[in-house]
């Protein structure tokens, strides 16, 4: 039995390399067909993707980014100073907030939010390209589909996901502070005071690490699984599901594993480990 | 990025396996005539449109050898063989079209796509095309919006407007009107015609309508095997 399971274990995470490496290459290759044939494609036809993929990624999806940053800012917020305010620690609310939506919240939701309704879009978009022959009428046409079809969107994405969390935690924060401030009256000073001396150089890099690494995860696996279709539609909705979860999975992993080493390296600070 | 022309396309042994008991093609061997419009005639199902995009370049087979100047395709990346493919243009059996673009953002894709749309030549073409195959009304649309006739057309056009030396012909006659298979035949022969000798014409066809009027060299493709037609 612990044979078997041993096994089992090893062809998961053989398999599991073999997806991630995949990935990577993807990845790789798209941004190779780009830079190779940079001169000899037009540029303005690459741009035309990119600015698409921001239009459908960024732009749309605020609105849905802009409630759900109001709804855990005010209730973040909220819930912080209550609690501080029992243990006496109302000044450290900034740090809380910074720590909380700065590092962990924004990535997240944003991901989460851009996983849904992106990702889907575009694995279910290239898989009914590739059942309709387009894929192949591009390659026809000496168009790589990696370098006009994979990196437009995966540049297009990053560029997305980064602006919607840097959008999420501007609307939480302050937004958040608006509504909080009808129930339990903060002074702004103390607020805005609190934020700004609490945000560090490591906020900004783990900030940009999770989120980029977000943007690329999220839209290499998509657009992998959506290449991944072979003849039929019923192919497509499979392929979208499988690409929904091994985004969410890849990306809070990554996330969890980026918080994870900051919270030792912060335990190591104090002596506590 | 510049065209390299072709000078010899070879199917060799070809073999194609579905499900790994269903055999489509039984050891092709085809020295594609260049110069010529080489008809693929066969029943539904008999794997033309499959031989077509295999020696386009667009799928690989189970095994074999696909030949484009003395250079097996399969030992070639996506930029090795492009400069070759840039020479080749196919019509697909259902238009291929992207759907998230224009009619008129199709025709010129490939065009705009290479640099190659401020000739003069190009714009020339493509307003002659148009105008001969009656595409102007549905410049403005999406292929979801026009019949599935106007797309087949809009492929045959993109495919036309490439100007390549081989033009690869997946059923262009299929469900498009008397006027329009009129109109294509004429452009084979045209296009046969043209300033260069070697232009090359490979057509997968079961319309007879197609065949009357165009001088072809005709292969039967049944049982997986590809014969030339007495």
């Amino acid at each position: 039995m612990f044979i078997s399971l041993a096994d089992s274990l090893g062809r998961k995470f053989f398999s599991l390399f073999e997806y991630s490496f995949s990935l990577f290459h993807m990845f790789y290759m798209s941004l190779k067909g780009f830079l190779m044939r940079a001169k000899e494609q037009s540029f303005v036809e690459i741009l035309k993707v990119i600015f698409t993929q921001i239009y459908f990624t960024g732009f749309q999806a605020m609105p849905i980014i802009g409630m759900l940053a109001i709804i855990t800012g005010t209730l973040t917020i909220m819930q912080s100073t209550s609690q501080l305010s029992k243990l006496g620690g109302g000044a450290m609310l900034g740090n809380l907030l910074v720590v909380l939506i700065i590092r962990e919240l924004a990535p997240l939701i944003t991901a989460l939010v851009v996983v849904a309704r992106s990702g889907t879009a575009v694995a279910s978009e290239l898989g009914n390209m590739k059942v309709n022959c387009e894929i192949q009428a591009l390659e026809s046409m000496g168009i790589n589909p990696l370098s006009y079809i994979v990196f437009p969107r995966v540049l297009g994405g990053v560029l997305s996901v980064l602006c919607l969390a840097f959008f999420f935690c501007a609307i939480a924060l302050f937004g958040g502070y608006v509504v909080s401030n009808f129930l339990h009256p903060i002074s702004f000073q103390f607020y805005s005071d609190s934020i700004a001396f609490a945000i560090s150089g490591i906020d900004v890099a783990l900030f940009l690490a999770k989120n980029i690494f977000s943007g690329v995860i999220i839209f290499t696996v998509c657009c992998f699984q959506g290449m991944l279709v072979k003849q039929s539609f019923t192919e497509v909705p499979q392929m979208t599901t499988k690409a929904v979860v091994n985004s969410i999975v890849y990306t809070v992993v990554f996330n969890s594993l980026l918080s994870l080493s900051i919270y030792l390296k912060n335990l190591k600070e104090l002596g506590i480990i | 990025m510049r065209r390299e022309r072709i000078k010899t396309i070879q199917l060799k042994d070809l073999n194609q396996i579905f499900d790994s008991t269903s055999k489509i093609f039984n050891n092709i061997n085809l020295d594609i005539p260049l110069g010529e419009c080489v008809a693929i005639h066969g029943n539904p199902g008999s794997g033309k449109s499959l031989l077509l995009k295999i020696a386009a370049g667009l799928m690989e087979p189970s095994s074999g050898e696909v030949i484009y100047n003395g250079k097996n395709i399969r030992d070639l990346s996506f930029e090795e063989f492009t400069p070759m493919r840039l020479s080749t243009s196919i019509c697909f059996e259902n238009g291929g079209l992207l759907m998230n673009k224009s009619i008129e953002e199709n025709l010129k894709l490939s065009l705009f796509y290479h640099n190659q749309w401020r000739s003069e030549r190009s714009q020339a073409l493509f307003d002659k095309l148009v105008s001969d195959f009656k595409l102007k009304t549905y410049l403005h649309l999406r292929p979801a919006q026009v019949s599935a006739g106007v797309r087949k057309i809009t492929g045959l056009v993109r495919a036309i407007l490439c100007n390549p030396q081989i033009l690869f012909l997946d059923e262009p006659s299929l469900g498009i009107g008397e006027d329009a298979v009129e109109i294509l035949k004429s452009w084979i022969n045209e296009f046969r015609n043209g300033t260069l000798k070697d232009q090359t014409v490979l057509l997968a066809t079961q319309d007879s309508r197609l065949m009357s009027g165009v001088e072809t060299v005709s292969w039967y493709l049944n049982n997986g095997e590809l014969k030339k037609a007495a």
